[in-house]
């Protein structure tokens, strides 16, 4: 977008500080390509679970690229945590910050972050920093997602520590690390990508500053934040005074059977502030979907930016009017020793999707829920070529809810996720299953004037003994819900079977587990299959106004029967001509209104 | 430990509920001294958690002991 700098405070050029701002931008897309193209595991070369960020000498954001915006609302706080908690005055040139710990405002264990800073004349004036999804962090299951009970089951904690000094690895950081995970090699490589592009980063604001000088890049820094500041305060303040409630369930936390755990927020507006209150949520779980104070910010912050114009700019000045309240000890703050590892994977997208509901009590942007889980399956055991221990965490798309102008999209990783698809390709070539189908799920979703995203149907094969199968995935019971009048989405369907046999069945039928969706280390062998099928999303609107073309594509896509859509979209398809019967479809919907107000 | 505190030995913000685990500003409220991470959290506090919630404004974790 075009910043006009008409304001006396903001000092910088107005196309000077566009080719900054986009500079910025383009040194954080250019990290990620870099982590891409010099890691080790699919995670990050083809999932692209990471993102990078830049950070100003004041420790807020100045710039970002677009990879997972819910890594990116953490580092918000996590970034400025791990700074202080090394303390600002024992920063040399060539050192490296690392943290992985989910109390002190991260994501989750396996979220690594590393933070460097970039002196110029003995003075920080910025930091480069990423954070990213590592595979295996240890623990007691593969790939980190399960049933866990308290984080020392979720794997290895790192406080904020350097693990570079004057640009020489800390051996004994990496000896630790590596020597507690499944898959040493990867997350070695890993580790070096996520610091290599922190160092190519630097380069480029090196460049930066060389070229415009020190203080044009500080000035330059304060003025987009404050542009970003004022054009949030502007959508803030357009928005009705007042407080805005919603609710919702997360389905259980793999523990205590059938028990759901409520996330309440309240948007509180007050001229251009915004307070996201979460009081009234539930205690903490005795499982892993608990939220971290980070996730729980990125989730608000989040669900904010997706109300607003897309032309703000990502920076600190967005989250500038956003107050976030999350009392410790909640399913929205976990606290020590509480296990979090699925609240950033599956309930960050239900409290998104309870903001949205309560943002739709004002606001017109607002959506249906989602399929709400980012379908975490971890997959490890021994490699039965190399003999050495695998992980891989498989990622999955779900249907999106319907909103105010469009249906929701098919099979697309969770809001805030924004993860790739990890190709069959990569996957068969590396670990030992076959995809035996992959498909978008058809028939029911939230039926609506704009209808829930479709899920997907896969069916996995095991090509070797013992292939340890964990699991931390939602809305078995629980569907994504509608909006004015929408329909509910559809269920997760997660199901084995043995070799030989015809029947599929559930993890709780089958193995015990206390969740259908929450498990840990089923163990599967060669010629076993498991069956995921992903929730679809909520509908919107009256399915009675929606458009009997779109309803007709679907038909024809083979995506709805022709008895659906006459029960549901009350649209009567000629199957002969393959159009729609318009006449009969008037009539029906006339008699379906007059009944529904009798 | 003077190497090192656990999470569980460290406050929250009075507010947001985000740990502080360095600095943090400390004030009187409610009887308490209390921790909050920045002035913008303890405006929060002072005009809407106090006036909604009243005592139930107060979190254990956010006293400093």
């Amino acid at each position: 977008m075009a910043v006009a700098a008409t304001s006396p405070e903001i000092r910088t050029d107005p196309f000077l500080l566009e080719i900054i701002r986009n500079f910025l931008i383009t040194t954080c897309k250019e990290m990620g390509i870099a982590m891409m193209r010099t890691s080790y595991s699919p995670m990050f070369n083809e999932a692209l679970d990471f993102s990078c960020v830049v950070f100003d000498g004041k420790e807020e954001m100045v710039a970002q690229a677009p990879y997972v915006p819910a890594q990116i609302g953490s580092t918000v706080h996590v970034v400025p945590t791990a700074i202080a908690e090394v303390g600002v005055d024992n920063l040399e040139p060539g050192d490296v910050i690392f943290t992985n710990d989910p109390y002190r405002s991260n994501c989750h264990l396996p979220e690594f972050v590393v933070v460097k800073p970039y002196f110029r004349d003995g003075k920080i004036l910025a930091y480069t920093a990423n954070i990213a999804h590592m595979t295996d962090v240890g623990g007691m299951v593969p790939a980190a997602f399960g049933d866990h009970q308290n984080i020392f089951q979720e794997g290895i904690r790192f406080p904020p520590v350097k693990i570079y000094e004057r640009d020489k690895e800390i051996e004994s950081i990496f000896k630790i690390l590596i020597s507690n995970v499944r898959t040493p090699k990867h997350s070695y490589g890993d580790m070096k990508a996520m610091i290599g592009s922190l160092y190519l980063a630097e380069r480029r604001i090196d460049e930066l500053v060389t070229r415009y000088g020190v203080e044009t890049f500080e000035q330059c820094c304060e003025d987009v934040k404050l542009v970003s500041e004022r054009l949030m305060r502007a959508e803030i303040a357009a928005w009705p005074d007042g407080e805005y409630e919603a609710e919702g369930l997360l389905e259980d936390d793999g523990v205590v059977p059938d028990r759901p755990w409520k996330i309440k927020g309240t948007l509180v507006i007050r001229g251009d502030e915004l307070i996201v209150d979460f009081t009234g949520s539930d205690p903490q779980c005795f499982g892993p979907a608990n939220q971290t104070f980070g996730t729980t910010a990125s989730a608000a912050y989040n669900a904010v930016l997706h109300m607003v114009s897309s032309d703000i700019p990502y920076n600190h000045g967005c989250y500038r009017p956003i107050s976030v309240i999350a009392p410790p000890g909640s399913f929205v703050n976990v606290s020590y020793p509480g296990a979090c590892v699925g609240g950033n994977s599956d309930t960050h997208p239900t409290t998104v999707d309870v903001l949205l509901e309560a943002f739709s009590q004002f606001s017109g942007r607002s959506s249906a829920a989602d399929g709400g889980t980012c379908g975490c399956i971890g997959f490890g055991g021994q490699d039965p070529e190399t003999g050495e221990p695998y992980a891989h965490l498989h990622l999955e798309g779900v249907g999106w809810g319907g909103r105010a102008d469009a249906d929701g999209n098919d099979v697309q990783f969770v809001k805030n996720g924004n993860c790739a698809n990890t190709p069959v390709e990569v996957a068969e070539t590396r670990y030992p299953f076959l995809n035996m189908e992959y498909q978008l799920e058809p028939g029911q979703v939230g039926h609506g004037k704009h209808r829930g995203g479709f899920g997907s149907r896969r069916v996995f094969r095991f090509l070797a003994d013992g292939v340890h199968i964990s699991s931390h995935t939602n809305r078995h019971r629980v569907k994504a819900w509608g909006l004015f009048g929408g329909g509910e989405g559809t269920n997760t369907i997660l199901a084995f079977r043995r070799a030989g046999e015809t029947e599929w069945v559930r993890a709780r039928e089958a193995f015990g587990s206390a969740s259908y969706g929450k498990f840990s280390n089923i163990v599967m062998n060669a010629g076993d299959e498991m069956l995921f099928v992903t929730p679809s999303g909520g509908g919107y609107g009256d399915a009675l106004e929606r458009d009997p073309e779109l309803v007709l594509v679907d038909w024809l896509d083979e995506l709805l029967g022709a008895e659906d859509a006459r029960e549901h979209y009350g649209v009567v398809i000629d199957t002969a001509s393959r159009a729609v019967d318009a006449a009969a479809t008037e009539a029906l919907r006339a008699e379906r209104r007059g009944g529904a107000g009798l | 430990m003077p190497v090192y505190k656990e999470v569980s030995e460290l406050p929250h913000c009075g507010s947001c509920g985000k740990l502080v685990s360095v600095g943090g500003i400390r004030v009187e409220r409610l009887g308490h001294t209390l921790v909050f991470c920045t002035e913008r959290c303890i405006q929060v506090f002072d005009t809407y958690k106090v006036p909604k919630y009243g005592e139930a404004a107060l979190w254990q974790e956010s006293i400093v002991r």
